[in-house]
């Protein structure tokens, strides 16, 4: 029986020792080590571990001599040399690493300066050769046996981190690559700015300097400009600022122009010419800031009659036959307000004067009886949307929305005068904006318009830009003929086109 | 003797004990390192490109270069050949495919994974082997150009990386060009930072209810709409109430013009109110997706003739009212990943009034006057509503096949689908086809067929 329990305890001891043993053995630490080592050596992109370089004093190198490394490779010994640098690469704390871990050391040696080049001179530049000489398991295995040897790189590291910085390994740039499902749009007026700045033909103060300027009211700063006034001209339109109508919470600027804003003809085609003032009234709280401010762009003008009906077929540049459409003298208002309570960008025009037409430039008919089309008044009323591609703004989009209203009022001249509202209606618009800007410098611009049944649609493209501030655009504007609806009287039966140059100045 | 065993025993048990505790430990603390050498991206966990690999023979092709490389490890441990029988039975049998994660910021496989077809799609999933949770790993187990291979994806796999969701209620606004229902959110606030109201303009142009759709309609509702988010949610079908206040205007009808049949004219300023909400949500909060809906138009007034615009004789009709009601149950099952599946229940009820406009006589003459009480004049439709609809991801769709009964004039039958590429761009179509009733004994102003489309351009920040 004896015998029995003897051999039951040596069974029983056998597999305590063994299992205690062995069962380490099982886990697999090699493999693990292999892993880590294979993905510190592959792994060129993701490795979120940082390097510090090791800098040996006399004093320390009599420690750092004979470090014993693991699977029988020989001691390696550290020297200091000219030629020769080291690196100790670490793993910062993470979620789960409580302290800096040390991963390797590498050595960096200056072969060229060392004059082991084989070919060429030290002359010819350096040859760096990187080579791992404290490997992650041989770390690993100084930090269980050997822990004074650790140590001293351990405190190394965090020595150098209170007085320094260590260089990231990290490979990708996760700041260039942080990903947006889609663009992005300003939570101020930046947008509206730059939209504005580029499309507009009126001033918009550009992104303040730190210098105070002499003639600012309430801390608003100068614009970052090289010149004192600012021209927009082409051949239906100039407009012009000069630094002296800046009153720092307002500025003011001049226009006069040919043209109308609802209705679907060219500035020629209008018969108008109009002139007035903008006044551009930034409403803030302390120091002026357009990029936060309310801002209200106002124009106030005034509209007359001007026939160029007469020339307008034989203008080389304008591809359209003669209007049909007389349009009247009046007052004109054209209001721009940015978000305010969270609305969105508005914009109201409105453009009205006498319903009655004396001497129609254009009418049809023969000399005992004619007809003239004509209309007094025109509104708009609409929100304006804004956003970009991406955060570096190169696609810059704006989109209208809103309704307008023009009248028509027929006149009839037969045994007299006698006059008709033939045309009163609301009808919603749309319209698109697209700027291309890369690195913040306008290179062109579209915009498709679709308001009563036709569209128009308008492109232009940076020429040239001269010192110190002078830039030549080729635009060029085509509305279609009425779409999906039969033609108006006063209407053309095809599409018509303009193209002209735009000179800027100071924008 | 055996009190010599015991006393070895004793003192050779703490030892190893002691010894794989601290192997363990090691194990433990080099794990987390492995685990932290690379930047965290837990954060898009959901987002990254997930995909299976269904692929038999390629399956097979990489199993058996786990088993050359000895690389299976069930619980940080080898595997025994029993075990690797067990699963190469389960891989001719065809119920082991590979689970695969890409990393966020480039293209290596950063999750791999054998995994019984039963265990797909479970929040923890059971996995057959410890996965691989390193590219470079795998690369050395399987090879280079195998690796490679995975990474491409040129072999049968299923997709299974999550669609987020494109649309961003709330944020600044929300315009959606459709001609037969726009929308232009313009305007939102919060009362407590996780609810959001949310202002719009809104179009309804005919009305799919009473199954005069689109632009066969004279009429087209305008007005704002107030939606109320309890919790802003990434899903923007998931407000809590919605609430429509509108009128009637006149439209043209540019696609179809006025053919021989009477139209359906405006005949008064009328209101349009449309409630849309979870009313059960409020006395069981488990109870999600049921949404009930409330449409009523109502004509105030009647218009003088000259308002009509028409110089000639004419009888027309014009529907001046009408109410309705539908339940839904949204989000029932997922449809064969062609969208989550819903239910919608309805009742309409359109009136239909008949008036005639004669040169002579100065105001419009009601032809069903003292022949017809009001209640008489209604039709009523009860119409059964399937749908599905999927969001987020390229393609987002929403399409309903309706069905309804009406004992007046027949039924109809249609399809209604709206599908959008990256909530941008899409398009709106809806078909009705009529059943039931003979073209000759329609109402004149009905239709036996409808067809109505819109292209649909969203932009939305």
């Amino acid at each position: 029986m004896e015998k029995y329990v003897t051999k039951l305890w040596l069974t029983i001891l056998f597999i305590v020792i063994s299992g205690g043993s062995l069962y380490p053995q099982s886990l697999p630490l090699d493999d693990l080590y292999s892993r880590i080592q294979n993905k510190l050596k592959e792994d060129k992109s993701y490795l979120n571990i940082h390097s510090v370089p090791l800098q040996l004093k006399d004093g320390e190198i009599q420690n750092l001599q004979n470090i014993p490394r693991s699977d029988e490779k020989a001691p390696f010994s550290f020297q200091i040399s000219d030629n020769t640098t080291y690196n100790i690469i670490f793993l910062k704390e993470a979620i789960e690493v409580d302290s800096i871990n040390v991963l390797f050391v590498n050595e960096i040696t200056d072969k060229a300066a060392a004059g082991e080049t084989f070919f060429g001179d030290a002359g010819s530049g350096p040859q760096i050769d990187t080579t791992i000489v404290l490997t992650f398991k041989d770390i690993q295995e100084l930090y269980f046996y050997n822990k004074e040897k650790y140590d001293f790189f351990f405190n190394y590291v965090k020595t150098y981190l209170k007085e320094d910085e260590a260089r990231s390994l990290l490979g990708i740039n996760v700041d260039e690559d942080i990903k947006k499902s889609k663009g992005i749009s300003s939570t101020n007026n930046l947008d509206f700015l730059n939209f504005m700045r580029v499309n507009y033909n009126h001033r918009y103060p550009k992104p303040a300097l730190q210098k105070r300027a002499g003639r600012s009211r309430r801390g608003a700063t100068t614009e970052q400009s090289a010149t004192s006034m600012q021209i927009d001209a082409t051949f239906t339109s100039v407009s012009f600022f000069h630094e002296t109508l800046d009153f720092g919470f307002s500025t003011l600027s001049g226009e006069v122009s040919l043209g109308n804003r609802v209705l679907n003809i060219h500035p020629m085609q209008s018969m108008t010419l109009k002139g007035g003032l903008r006044f551009l009234i930034s409403v803030s709280e302390d120091n002026q800031d357009l990029d936060n401010d309310f801002l209200l762009d106002a124009k106030l003008m005034g509209r007359m009659r001007l026939n160029t009906a007469s020339f307008a077929d034989k203008v080389p540049f304008l591809f359209i036959k003669k209007p049909k459409l007389n349009v009247g003298s009046g007052l004109i208002v054209d209001l721009s307000a940015t978000r305010l309570f969270g609305l969105p960008f508005l914009n109201f025009y409105i453009a009205t004067g006498s319903q009655e037409l004396e001497k129609p430039y254009v009418q049809f008919g023969t000399n005992d009886s004619s007809v003239a089309y004509y209309s007094s008044q025109q509104w708009e009323a609409s929100m304006s949307f804004f956003w970009n591609s991406n955060e570096a703004l190169t696609l810059r989009f704006r989109m209208d929305l809103g309704a307008a209203n023009y009248n028509v009022i027929e006149f009839l001249y037969k045994n007299g005068i006698s006059k008709k509202l033939v045309f009163n209606q609301i009808q919603p618009f749309v319209s698109f904006h697209m700027n291309f800007a890369p690195k913040n410098n306008d290179f062109l611009g579209t915009n498709f318009r679709y308001y009563d049944g036709q569209l128009s649609f308008n492109f232009w493209l940076k020429l040239f830009e001269l010192p110190p501030e002078h830039t030549f655009r080729f635009e060029t504007f085509y509305i279609t003929a009425p779409l999906f609806r039969s033609v108006r009287p006063w209407e053309l039966e095809e599409g018509t086109s303009l193209i002209q140059i735009r000179y800027r100045y100071g924008f | 003797m055996k009190k010599l065993y015991f006393v070895l025993l004793l003192l050779i048990i703490p030892f190893s004990l002691v010894k794989a505790q601290d192997n363990r430990e090691t194990l433990t603390d080099l794990k987390k390192i492995y685990e932290s050498l690379e930047y965290n991206t837990i954060a898009f966990d959901d987002l990254k490109q997930k995909w299976i690999i269904n692929d038999p023979l390629f399956i097979r092709e990489i199993f058996n270069r786990f088993v050359v490389r000895d690389a299976l490890r069930l619980n940080e441990a080898k595997v025994d050949i029993e075990t690797v029988k067990k699963l190469t039975q389960q891989i001719y049998d065809g119920v082991v495919v590979i689970d695969l994660r890409k990393r966020y910021y480039d293209s290596e496989v950063e999750l791999f994974a054998f995994i019984n077809v039963d265990e797909i799609g479970k929040e923890e999933p059971k996995y057959l082997f410890d996965p691989i949770i390193d590219g470079f790993y795998l690369r050395e187990i399987i090879g280079g150009a195998l690796y490679e291979r995975v990474k491409v994806e040129g072999y049968f796999l299923s997709d299974i990386t999550k669609k987020i969701y494109d649309v961003k209620p709330g944020y600044f606004f929300d315009v959606k060009l459709n001609l037969l229902e726009p929308e232009v959110m313009f305007w939102n606030t919060t009362s407590d930072y996780r609810n959001k109201y949310l202002l719009s303009l809104f179009g309804m142009w005919g009305n799919d209810r009473i199954f005069i759709p689109g632009w066969y309609s004279k009429e087209y509702v305008a007005g704002l709409k107030l939606t109320y988010y309890k919790t802003i949610s990434q899903n923007p079908k998931n407000f809590t109430y919605s609430v429509s206040v509108g009128a009637s205007l006149p439209s043209g009808r540019p696609f179809v013009g006025d053919k021989t049949y009477k139209p359906l004219f405006i005949s008064g300023k009328s209101l349009y109110f449309n409630i849309i909400g979870d009313p059960l949500k409020f006395v069981f909060d488990d109870f999600e997706d049921f949404q009930v809906m409330l449409e009523v138009k109502y004509t105030m007034d009647d218009y003088a003739k000259k308002d009509y615009g028409i110089t000639d004789s004419l009888d027309f009709y014009s529907n001046r009212t009408y109410f309705n009601i539908e339940a839904k149950k949204r989000n029932l099952f997922n449809l064969f990943d062609f969208g989550q599946f819903e239910i919608g229940l309805g009742v309409s009820n359109p009136d239909i009034n008949w008036y005639r406009i004669t040169k002579r006589n100065a105001k419009v003459i009601d032809l069903e006057a003292g022949k017809k009480e009001w209640t008489d004049k209604f039709n009523h439709h009860v119409y059964l509503d399937l749908g599905a609809v999927r969001t987020g991801g390229l393609i987002q769709h929403s399409t309903n096949f309706i069905i309804s009964h009406n004992l007046k004039d027949g039924g109809y039958f249609g399809l209604k689908t709206q599908v959008m590429l990256s909530e941008n761009f899409g398009f709106d179509v809806r078909i009705f086809s009529m059943y039931g009733t003979e073209k000759k004994k329609m109402a004149p102003w009905r239709e036996d067929s409808y067809l109505v489309f819109s292209p649909i351009i969203r932009i939305n920040y």
